[in-house]
Formats: C-alpha cells, structure tokens, sequence
C-alpha cells in the first residue's frame, strides 16, 4: 500500500512539473507547427503505464499475477518516465519555433491548458467523492455475479465446456487486430514518408495564391 | 398498440428499429450507387428529391436515431429492468414512445429530402424536429430513470452503469451540440463548428459505445455461463470512458482555423481513449477465456467478438488520425467514412445483433426461425463490411495522397482513383444489405412461425 501511495505522489508531482517546466515549450506545442512526437511519446507511455497498473492492481490472467505485482511498479515508472522524457525532447525540439512564438501567448495558451485540466480534475474530484461517499466504490467483485442470477435465462451455449484445443479459437480475434492495426500503420507511414520524399509535389507559391487568397484570374464578365 | 404487457415495448422498438436498419441502409446502398453513377436520377421528376446531398443525411439520420438508438431503446427497456429486479416503470410510454419514435423518423427522411438541412454533420434536421428528438429521449430518461427509482436490486452491475450515465448525458450532449435548439441559430461561425463536434462526436461518446458497451456486458456472461473477469476494471473503463470523452469532439477540427489549445487538448484526451477500450477488451478476452469453444456454436457471439476485434481498431484507428500529420492527409477523404462505419455498423450494430437475437426469443418466447439464416446473415455481414471498410480506408489514403500532391490542380484524377474503391465499397454494401433481408425476414418469420423458446431439451418458456 505504501509504494502505491508513493507512487502516486510520484506521479502527480511528475505530471506537475511536466506541464509547469517546459512552459515554453509547451507554448510552442500549443502555437502550431509543432510535430507529433508528444502523441508518440504520449502513446508509448499511456501503453507501457496502463500495462503496469493493470498488473500492480492484480488485474491479469492468473499466470501473469505474480509477474505483474512485481513489474507492475517498475513499468507505471516507466511509462512515467517516457512521458516526461518525451515531453522534454520535444521541448528541446520546438525551441526553434520558441523564437518565432512569444512568451505572452505561450503563457496564455498554459493557462488554457490549465484551465481546462483544473475543470476535468474538479470533476473528476467530486464524482470520487460522492462514489467514495454514496459506497459505490465499495461494492466489491460480487455484484459481478448479479447477472448470473436475474431471473434471465442464459443461452444453452452457457453450459458448454471447451474441447481441448479450442482454447486456440481465441488467437483468431487476436491475429485480425494486430492485421488491421499493422496495416492501418503502414498504410498511413508509406503515404506520409511517400508526400515527405517527394517534395517536387508541393504546390508552388501561385499555386498557393490561387488557393489561399481567391486571387485566380476569373473569366471576363464575371462580376 | 400503447400495451401494458410486460417486454411489449422492448419487443416493438426492436420490430421498428430494424425496419428503419432495412430503409436507412437502402439509402446509404443508393447514395453509394450515386458515387459511380452521378447521374442516375439527373432530369427524373421525382427523383430530384434523391440526389446525393439529400440522400447521404436521410442515411445517416435513419441508421443513427431510427436504426440503432432504436434497436438501444428496446435493449435498453430489456435490460435495465432485469438488472434492477424490476419491471420496466410503463410500458405504456415505452410503447407510446416507439410510436413517437416512428413517426419522427418519418419527418426526418420528408424534411431531409425535401431539403430543409441545417448543414451540420449528424445534425441535419430542421430546429423543430430537433425538439422532438430530445423529447423522445426525454421520454426514454424518464421511463428509465423511474425504473432505477423503484428497483429492487440495490447493487449497480457494470451495464446498469453503462446505461444510466447514456440515458443522463445525451440529451445534454444533443441540446448543448444543437444550437440549443433554438431556430436562430445563437452559435456562429467556428464556434458553431466547436459546438457541432462537440455533439458529432459525443454522441458517439456518450450515447453508442456505452449502451453498447454496456449490452456486451450483459451479454457475454449470459452466453457463456460465466460472470465477467473483473467489475473493478469494467468500472475503471466507465468513469474513465465518462471523464475522457468530452474534449475530444475538436479533433475533426484538427489543422483547422480553431484554437491550438483546443485542438491539442482534443488530441490528447484522444489518444488517452485508449484506456477504457483496454478495459473492455481485457474484460472481454478475460471473460472469455475457456470458454472460446462456444463461439463456434453462438452466431451471437460470432457478432459480439466480431464486434469488439472492430471496436479496437476503431479506437486504434481514431486517435492516430487525430493526430496532426495523419489527419492533414485523411480529413474530409472516405477514410472518415471508413471510420464512422467502422464504430457504427462494424462495432454497434453487430452488438445490436446479438442483443436482437438473443433478446427477442425470450420476449415472445420463441426460438429464432432459422439458425442457419443466422449464420448467412453473420457472414455476410461480416465480409461485406470487411470489403466496404478496407476499400474505404485504402481509398481514402489514395485520395488524401493526390489532393496533398496536387492540390485542386488535378483534382479530377484523385476522383478517377477513386473508383475501383467505390465499386468495391458498393459490393461491399449490397452483400452488408442482403444480410440484413435475410436477418429481417429471419426476425419476421420467428415472430409468425418460430417454435416455442426452449431453455434446454423439454423446457419451454413462456412471452
């Protein structure tokens, strides 16, 4: 119980100074032209952490309990620390842009930022306290079994018992996933590393004129 | 018509919801049509009413409120009550509602052919009809809600939860994304956009996935015999589903003349999105395990896993094209379109599927008609929307590379590139079609001829 409540507070005072360190460079992330990074550091670390609170919690398949409870700590560190490491390389990526940005609406943009995680965090503040108030939270593992005996008759596939081997049913679902995720991936990377190649592809300065600012020569007599 | 008997409403919102499945995809089948035959009804009297930009919104309007909050309604009015130990509050406006319902959604298909259309996504109809919507989930809330008040059952299962935040939320989400009703339209310009994402994609948010969501809880213990893996994580999924949800709308306004803040804060709560889809499918694999041999005999559960291999990639696939770069290159290609049948017909409907298949039997106590036409309607629901969402999303890829390449220099190209992928989409949807005519006429058979339902060999249960 302890390394959890330490590790909460470490959290906290992580994500704290993550969005109160690099200010500038979360203006920057904020004033446009910034990359993607942050959603890749973002992603990875949301991944690995939410593996290692599933396991810290004891929320895995039997056979993986033991190693969970004991890795758990060690990947919600690390995701953690991919989070802020992550944003501090971005912070070093965007000073480029820090120049052409300005302090006051890089400060204006983190105050919105705040504002907005000052609402969410209210709200959320004051559901968990009327959960933890109203017992909600309590309600252990049991009321799982509510469904199990409502007065609704289950299917007659219910009583049926595996076979052995169809255990292997389950890698079906498994394999189509990870198909259709690698896929959407590698389309999506071909396209952009394909535009970013070829950059004889980008429109031209008139080209852009016409789009941008209506000034495409019109046909005589138009009004 | 306006029944006291006990699951009459439930039943009658299913009957009607797959009617209005059956109208609202033949739309969406000859709006597809229309892609590769432009002038199909060009210079036809009548059918000026059925040109492209009427017809996409009438689709999208029936199978979104006519097709599958109707089919939510009836499950809904099922299994609410029988998680609270209760009997639904009245049938009486359960059915009056269904009636409501009905008769609205034939406003929606005149108004919108007719051309009244406010030009917002998912928000097409006329301010009048949007107040009639809003009634009829005001109407829905209260019959709900009264039904919490006077339960029996005083622990809250995971779907009950599921459930109550959908019924709470969306007509706020509706009134708050509609202009507040009003007919002079008090939200203008991009925060007429903001407003209109903010309710586009909410109502995915707090409406589809967690009735849906919530229906697979229900359902899976149901079909298997066996409680979920864990209420813990099915709760940590719907708070944090609830908390999350809400900034994300600003994301189809990614690149766009919004706020930066905005659109990074949309991006962000995106992404973390993944956190309640883990909870689901870690329940829904731990839930399963041992138990996979029964998906070989269930073509409900061929749905619900079907469903949920869809689900994930749905949210695999939304906050990647949330992101900057990805979205610069996908926003406004079929892609999008691609994505939205992804979570709607792929990931929802095929839940409403197995709800239909599994409820309806013990509503009028008869078993389904044909197994066999279940399993014809599960293939070729599933290939078909395999097709239409893999030629969708190739497609739009390829249209997004030529207008970042060409601009609107060649645009007349990228529309040429485009048509191997409509046709396959078309094909696609004509196989996603005839599945539901066959599910259709499954489900009218079963309500004329089916056999008494049988719990095991010699045990018959009574509507």
């Amino acid at each position: 119980m302890r390394t959890v409540k330490l590790l909460a507070r470490s959290a906290t005072v992580a994500g704290f100074l993550l969005v109160m360190a690099p200010r500038i460079a979360s203006a920057n992330h904020l004033s446009g032209g910034e990359n993607d990074q942050m959603g890749l550091y973002g992603g990875i670390a949301l991944v690995v952490g939410f593996a290692g609170l599933l396991g810290l919690l004891g929320l895995v398949p039997a056979r993986l309990r033991a190693a969970g409870r004991r890795w758990g700590k060690w990947l919600l560190a690390a995701g953690v620390v991919i989070l802020a490491g992550g944003g501090y390389h971005v912070a070093r990526l965007g000073s480029v842009e820090q120049a052409l940005g300005g302090d006051a609406y890089g400060r204006m943009a983190t105050q919105q930022i705040f504002g907005t995680l000052a609402v969410f965090g209210l709200f959320s503040g004051v559901a968990y306290w009327l959960s933890k108030r109203t017992g909600v939270l309590d309600m252990g593992e049991k009321v799982k079994y509510i469904i199990m005996d409502n007065g609704d008759p289950a299917e007659r596939t219910a009583s049926r018992t595996d076979r052995p081997g169809e255990h292997r049913l389950m890698l079906i679902p498994f394999a189509a996933m990870g198909v259709l995720a690698l896929s959407l991936t590698s389309g999506v990377l071909y396209v952009v590393l394909h535009l970013a190649a070829n950059p004889s592809h980008v429109p031209g300065p008139d080209e852009h004129q016409y789009h941008n600012h209506g000034q495409m020569p019109m046909p005589a007599g138009t009004p | 018509m306006l029944s006291k008997a006990e699951g009459s409403s439930s039943r009658n919102f299913y009957y009607a919801a797959v009617t209005w499945m059956a109208i609202g995809m033949s739309f969406g089948l000859f709006a597809a049509t229309l892609l590769l035959f432009p002038d199909l009804v060009k210079g036809l009297p009548i059918l000026d009413y059925f040109t492209f930009g009427r017809v996409r919104p009438v689709h999208t309007n029936l199978v979104m409120f006519g097709w599958l909050s109707g089919a939510y309604f009836a499950t809904l009015f099922y299994m609410v009550p029988r998680l609270l130990g209760t009997k639904l509050w009245s049938e009486r406006l359960g059915n009056f509602t269904m009636i409501w319902h009905s008769v609205l959604m034939t406003a929606y298909a005149v108004a919108l052919l007719s051309g009244f259309n406010t030009g917002r996504e998912y928000a097409e109809q006329p301010w009048p009809l949007k107040w009639a919507t809003v009634v009829m989930f005001g109407l829905v809330g209260v019959n709900v809600l009264m039904t919490f008040a006077t339960r029996k059952e005083k622990e809250l299962y995971v779907t009950a939860w599921y459930m109550l935040g959908a019924v709470v939320t969306t007509p706020i989400v509706y009134i708050v994304g509609n202009q507040f009703l009003m007919p002079a339209n008090p939200i203008t310009g991009v925060n007429d956009a903001v407003a209109n994402w903010f309710y586009g994609h909410n109502i995915l948010g707090y409406w589809f996935t967690p009735v849906g969501v919530g229906a697979v809880y229900y359902l899976l213990p149901k079909m298997i015999g066996k409680p979920i893996f864990s209420h813990r994580l099915s709760m940590i999924g719907f708070w944090v589903i609830f908390f999350v949800y809400g900034p994300t709308g600003a994301h189809h306004l990614v690149n766009g003349p919004v706020p930066y803040w905005l659109q990074t804060v949309a991006i962000a709560f995106s992404v973390t999105l993944i956190i309640p889809v883990w909870t689901v499918l870690v329940n829904f694999y731990g839930t399963l395990s041992g138990k996979w041999g029964t998906v070989k005999e269930s073509v409900p559960l061929k749905f619900l896993v079907s469903a949920m291999v869809f689900y994930f990639i749905t949210c695999f696939q939304g906050p990647m094209q949330a992101l900057r770069s990805v979205s610069a290159i996908t926003h406004f290609t079929v892609w999008v379109v691609g994505h939205a049948h992804l979570a709607l017909l792929g990931t929802f409907s095929f839940i409403m599927f197995a709800s239909i298949y599994y409820a309806l039997p013990r509503l009028i106590g008869k078993d389904i008609w044909s197994p066999a036409l279940m399993d014809w309607h599960f293939w070729m629901s599933l290939i078909g929307f395999t097709l239409f969402f893999v030629s969708l999303t190739i497609g739009g890829l390829v249209q997004g590379t030529w207008w970042a390449e060409n601009q609107s220099n060649l645009f007349i190209q990228s529309v040429i590139a485009m048509k191997p992928y409509n046709w396959t989409r078309l094909i696609g949807g004509i196989m996603i079609l005839s599945g539901q005519v066959l599910f259709i006429y499954n489900i009218y058979k079963t309500a004329r001829a089916g056999k008494a339902f049988q719990l095991e060999i010699g045990t018959t249960v009574k509507a």
